[in-house]
């Protein structure tokens, strides 16, 4: 059981595609997977000491308060803090691409510690990731 | 196997994948021959549930709906 690893590259910064990452990162941390975290592009924004606000897809913009409604009813937690939960469930390391990291011109010091373990290049994830399977999101 | 103790998670009204992770948490606390009793209410818990007993080999004892909420009995008899 644990040999197995899912892998994924967070590239898109909206909310409603961030809620699966943390879904994804929970249910697999607490069954045993390897999971990594490649943060890349808009998405290194939400993982900041201090994240820019949540954004949504326009096309979808009418349908998210009802959204945000029926997650609070179904208490669902944010996706940082499913995260989290799925790092203190298991083996989860979140990787901020220092590529992006440079262009944006974010320091080490300026991601929030408890979400990312390192700033790296994309060889490191490419070497984690290796043999698993890969999510693009 | 000995008779072991019996813990009951309640997971109602939290949302996938909540309950399949309050349930390995008890399963992380369990030893052989305990008993999980679990209830849920996310509509996903039947099929992660029986997923995760052929993931993990553990015996699911009973799975019932009892009104709105599934009732799911688990021994514990994988652990190594």
């Amino acid at each position: 059981m644990g040999s197995e690893k899912i892998s994924m590259i967070v590239f898109s910064g909206t909310d409603d595609r961030l809620i699966p990452v943390g879904v994804i990162t929970q249910a697999a941390a607490a069954l045993g997977y390897e999971v990594n975290i490649f943060v890349t592009g808009w998405a290194l924004m939400k993982v900041l000491r201090k994240p820019t606000q949540p954004t949504w897809p326009k096309e979808f913009e009418q349908m998210v308060p009802a959204l945000q409604q029926g997650m609070a009813r179904i208490k669902a937690p944010s996706w940082v803090d499913m995260v989290k939960q799925g790092k203190q469930l298991g083996n989860v390391k979140v990787y901020a691409c220092s590529m992006m990291a440079e262009a944006m011109g974010l320091k080490k010091e300026d991601f929030d510690p408890s979400i990312v373990d390192d700033v790296v290049g994309v060889t490191t994830f490419l070497e984690v990731a290796k043999g698993g399977q890969v999510l693009f999101i | 196997m000995t008779q072991g103790s019996k813990v009951t998670v309640d997971a109602r009204g939290i949302a996938c994948p909540g309950p399949i992770t309050e349930l390995i948490k008890a399963y992380r606390n369990a030893k052989n021959g305990d008993l999980i009793e679990v209830w849920a209410t996310d509509p996903g818990f039947e099929s992660d549930l029986k997923a995760w007993i052929n993931r993990t080999g553990n015996q699911l004892v009973e799975l019932r709906r009892d009104q709105d909420k599934i009732v799911a009995v688990v021994k514990v008899t994988a652990k190594r």
